[in-house]
C-alpha cells in the first residue's frame, strides 16, 4: 500500500440530474459565504461547485444535460507555481492542491491560471444572515476578505477521520470511512469519493473505465476528477 | 530674561515631567495589577480551581479532561463530575461552596480559555496523546500550577519544532494536517 493518498472523484454524468443537493451541502459544511444579486451580476457569486448545464438536441427532442465542476485538485496544478506566497500548495500526502487562507495576499492569480475557474475570490467579509450563522461548521475557517478561496474536497473530514483512534492515526482510512459534504448529499450517487492509491477502494474498482474523461485533460493538468461520460448507459428509448 | 523668570521656567517644566511621570507611572501600576487581561486569562476563572491540590492527590488528568485521547478537544468537565466528590469533599471551602452555588442553581460554570489558537490553525490531541506525547509538553507543569496559567507561546514554530523531530517528519509538515 502506497504511503501518500490520492484523492479522487468520480463524477457519473449519467446519473447526474442536476439537482444541485451537493452545492448547497458544500455551503453548509464549509462555510461558504453567499452573494447576494448585485454580486452575481458582477461575477462574484461564490459556490465551490458549480453545475453546468447543456441542451442537447432540437426541440422537441431535446435532453438537459448537467455537468457538475468544482476544484479538479490538479497533479499539476496551474494555481501553484503562480502563486507568490506559497498559499496555493501542493500536498504530496493528499495527492490535494491545498489553499491556505493565512498565507494568502489575494494576488488572485491562481484565479486567472486556473483553466477551470473554480477558485473565488472574497471581495468583501463574508456575512451570514439569520439563521445561517447559526450553523457555521466549527472545523473549518471563515474566510475572511481579500482570501482565495475553492473546493478542498471536505480536508476537515479526511482530517478528522484519521485523527481519531479508528482511524488509527495512520495515513491511509478504509474506503468509505468519510464522505465528503457533496457525495453525502448526492442524491443519484452520481459523485464517488475515494483514495485512488487504495486498490480496494470504490473509485480504483472504478477506474480504468470506458467512460471516462478528465476536464481539459490535454492541459496536462492531472485532474483527480474524472468524469464518466453520460448518454451511454440508461438515457434514450 | 531675568534669572528669577528663567529659575521659574525650568521649575514649571519640572513640574510638568513630575505630572507627565505620576501619570505614567499609574498607567503602569493599572496594567500590571488592576487590569486582568495584562495577567492572562487565569485570573478571570469563576471559581479559582487548584490544579495542584488535585494532581497531588493523584487524580490523572484525564479524570476530568476526558476528550483528550479520543477527541480534538481535551474538554472541561461538567459541574456534575465535580460535584461527584465535592458533594462530600471539602464542602465547607468557600471556592467549594461557590461551585455548590453553581450545581444548585442548575448553572454551567463559564470557565475562560487559558490557551486560544487563531481560528485558521485546528490543532487535535487525540493524535498527540496516542503518540506519547506529555500533556506537560505543550502546558506546561500544570500539577505545580495553583491557577492554570498558559506555560508556552502556541505558535507555528512551537508546533513545528517537535513535528520536525518525529519519524514520518514529511507528513507532520503537511500543511494541511493544520490548515484547512
Amino acid at each position: 500500500m502506497a504511503e501518500n493518498n490520492k484523492w479522487t472523484m468520480i463524477v457519473d454524468l449519467d446519473k447526474c440530474t442536476g439537482c444541485n443537493a451537493c452545492v448547497v451541502a458544500c455551503h453548509a459544511e464549509n462555510n461558504v459565504p453567499i452573494a447576494n444579486e448585485e454580486e452575481v451580476i458582477k461575477g462574484r457569486g461564490l459556490h465551490w461547485i458549480r453545475i453546468e448545464r447543456y441542451w442537447e438536441g432540437e426541440y422537441p427532442d431535446i435532453k438537459a444535460r448537467f455537468l457538475p465542476v468544482f476544484c479538479q485538485q490538479c497533479g499539476n496544478a496551474p494555481c501553484e507555481p503562480v502563486c507568490p506566497t506559497y498559499a496555493s500548495y501542493h500536498s504530496d500526502e493528499e495527492g490535494l492542491n491545498g489553499q491556505i487562507y493565512a498565507r494568502c495576499v489575494g494576488t488572485r492569480y491562481c484565479g486567472n491560471n486556473c483553466p477551470y475557474k473554480v477558485r473565488f475570490f472574497n471581495w468583501r467579509a463574508p456575512e451570514f444572515d439569520e439563521p445561517l450563522n447559526q450553523q457555521l461548521n466549527p472545523d473549518v475557517p471563515v474566510r475572511g476578505a481579500g482570501v482565495m478561496e475553492k473546493c478542498t474536497f471536505c480536508i476537515q473530514r479526511i482530517q478528522r477521520v484519521r485523527q481519531t483512534p479508528e482511524g488509527d492515526y495512520g495515513p491511509m482510512t478504509r474506503d468509505g470511512d468519510l464522505q465528503t459534504a457533496c457525495t453525502q448529499a448526492c442524491p443519484s450517487d452520481a459523485l464517488i469519493f475515494g483514495n485512488l492509491n487504495d486498490p480496494e477502494s470504490r473509485v480504483s474498482r472504478m477506474l480504468p473505465n470506458d467512460r471516462q474523461a478528465r476536464l481539459l485533460e490535454h492541459l496536462g493538468t492531472e485532474p483527480a476528477v474524472y468524469y464518466l461520460k453520460g448518454g451511454t448507459t440508461n438515457v434514450g428509448e | 530674561m531675568s534669572l528669577l523668570a528663567s529659575l521659574a521656567s525650568r521649575r514649571r517644566i519640572l513640574a510638568g515631567v513630575a505630572v507627565l511621570a505620576l501619570v505614567l507611572v499609574l498607567i503602569a501600576v493599572y496594567l500590571l495589577f488592576i487590569n486582568p487581561d495584562v495577567l492572562g486569562a487565569s485570573d478571570d476563572q469563576p471559581i479559582a480551581f487548584n490544579h495542584q491540590a488535585h494532581a497531588q492527590n493523584g487524580i490523572q488528568c484525564q479524570y476530568c479532561h476526558t476528550g483528550v485521547d479520543n477527541s480534538p478537544v481535551a474538554g472541561i468537565p461538567s459541574v456534575y463530575l465535580c460535584m461527584g466528590c465535592h458533594e462530600y469533599v471539602a464542602t465547607e471551602h468557600p471556592e467549594i461552596q461557590e461551585l455548590t452555588g453553581y450545581w444548585e442553581r442548575q448553572e454551567p460554570i463559564p470557565w475562560q480559555r487559558v490557551y486560544d489558537l487563531p481560528s485558521f490553525a485546528f490543532f487535535n490531541h487525540a493524535p498527540h496523546i496516542s503518540a506519547g506525547v506529555s500533556c506537560g509538553s505543550c502546558h506546561g507543569d500544570v500539577a505545580n500550577m495553583t491557577v492554570a496559567e498558559p506555560a508556552v507561546e502556541m505558535t507555528m514554530g512551537f508546533c513545528l519544532d517537535c513535528h520536525a523531530e518525529q519519524e514520518n517528519k514529511d507528513a507532520l509538515y503537511d500543511c494541511l494536517i493544520c490548515h484547512r
